[in-house]
């Protein structure tokens, strides 16, 4: 009886320190990010705790010793993946030694002692690693659900994605969505992408309206080059490195990303002379799946 | 064909040991990099819950290991499978407290096109 006193003295304190320092609008900003989905600090987890439980409900439900105990491990502060964790030690536990079975029975099926003698006293190093290897395999899976669908269609939004995901959450880089709009959409959807990207880069106050107009004649003036050369490389069959060192000279320079956003779509138009002049090219200029100078262009 | 009569079990027996071996390293691997390139928790705490798992097995297994689990392994108990799953729990609970603390576990790689190599940033 004192000992639940002392408890249920040691909750009302902490539910009255709790709800005098946080304010309750952060929980909301919590799971945003990858970051702050994992590292949930003591603040927000027990501010969700306070939430379910209000202060002084102890005192009047109960005052039984193990409802007050449960009350206390609600104070412990944990973050959402400790709770992926607990499903993770189950499968380690139940489920992956019976890959360490399988190993078993295959070792009586073909009369072998241990599967090696790397480490003294235990059954080999297969033994150890059939676990990990099973559990690797269910972590991924775990982790990734429905990722691979993402990345065979670039244009799913991402919170359709990781709205089925347990964990996973999909975030932009600037490589990935380059790679995407190189990959996935023609020149003329990629120039869409530049004018709409710039328009809200003014809006944004980033960039003034004259450097954007600039930026995009410019622009289009390097696309419009670079197409007339695609067709001037198919007309002759010029080498590889010749192509190159045309590519690389003269003629406006837009940033350096455009440029090779317009140069993949020639090698997607005639990937036959590339395929042809590629072997032939003894300097290794060209990148190997997009025909770009990619060393000298890409800063 | 290198097959020959007479031979054939041998073979195949080795061929078949060939893509079981290659299935468990290569693809295998595979995933697991990939936990990898996930974040460092991704890889290192299903791989800890393991080698946990068979400690604690081992441990509770010798302390109060009566009933045998399963005939083809004869050292294996309930009760070691039991407690190794219980301690497993509370470690794994007690390891992601700690490791969720630092970005380098957590902070997914990143590989950017402009500049390829890896590099484990602030997420």
């Amino acid at each position: 009886m004192l000992a639940s006193h002392i408890l249920k003295f040691a909750i009302q304190n902490a539910d009255n320190h709790r709800t005098s320092v946080q304010p309750p609008g952060q929980v909301s900003s919590a799971t945003s990010t990858p970051s702050s989905y994992l590292k949930h600090t003591a603040s927000h987890s027990s501010l969700q705790t306070g939430h379910t439980y209000p202060l002084g409900s102890a005192s009047r439900t109960s005052n039984s010793l193990p409802f007050c105990i449960c009350r206390l491990l609600m104070l412990i502060s944990y973050s959402p993946m400790q709770f992926h964790i607990l499903v993770f030690a189950t499968f380690a536990s139940l489920i992956a030694p019976f890959g360490g079975f399988f190993a078993s029975g295959l070792k009586r099926t073909f009369n072998i002692k241990d599967f090696g003698d790397s480490i003294p006293g235990h059954g080999g190093m297969t033994d150890r690693m059939d676990c990990q290897f099973i559990m690797g395999f269910f972590t991924f899976v775990y982790y990734q659900r429905y990722a691979a669908s993402s990345s065979s269609c670039p244009y799913c939004a991402p919170k359709l994605i990781s709205k089925y995901s347990f964990i996973a959450v999909y975030k932009a880089s600037v490589g990935s969505v380059i790679e995407t709009a190189i990959t996935g959409l023609t020149p003329e959807q990629q120039m869409e992408v530049v004018r709409g990207l710039s328009k809200h880069l003014v809006n944004q106050g980033v960039i003034n309206a004259r450097v954007r107009l600039i930026q995009l004649t410019s622009d289009h003036a390097v696309l419009l080059t670079h197409r007339q050369r695609s067709l001037n490389i198919l007309a002759s069959s010029s080498s590889a490195a010749e192509a190159a060192g045309r590519v690389e000279g003269d003629g406006p320079r837009g940033p350096a990303k455009l440029q090779w956003a317009s140069q993949s779509h020639t090698a997607k138009s005639f990937p036959f002379i590339w395929f042809c002049i590629y072997p032939f090219s003894l300097s290794r200029t060209m990148h190997p799946f997009c025909s770009a100078p990619f060393v000298q262009h890409i800063r | 064909m290198s097959l020959e009569k007479g031979h054939y079990k041998f073979q195949f027996t080795q061929f078949a040991w060939t893509h079981m071996a290659l299935y468990l390293i290569v693809v295998q691997a595979h995933f697991v990099m990939n936990n990898i390139f996930e974040g460092m928790i991704w890889f290192f705490l299903p791989a800890s819950l393991v080698i946990t798992n068979d400690i604690f097995a081992y441990i509770c297994g010798i302390t109060f290991g009566r009933t045998q689990l399963i005939k083809i392994s004869p050292k294996k108990t309930v009760e070691g499978f039991l407690g190794a799953w219980l301690f497993t729990i509370i470690f794994g609970f007690a390891l992601t407290n700690f490791l969720a603390r630092y970005s380098y576990f957590i902070c997914p790689v990143n590989v950017s096109l402009a500049h390829p190599q890896i590099r484990y940033s602030e997420c």
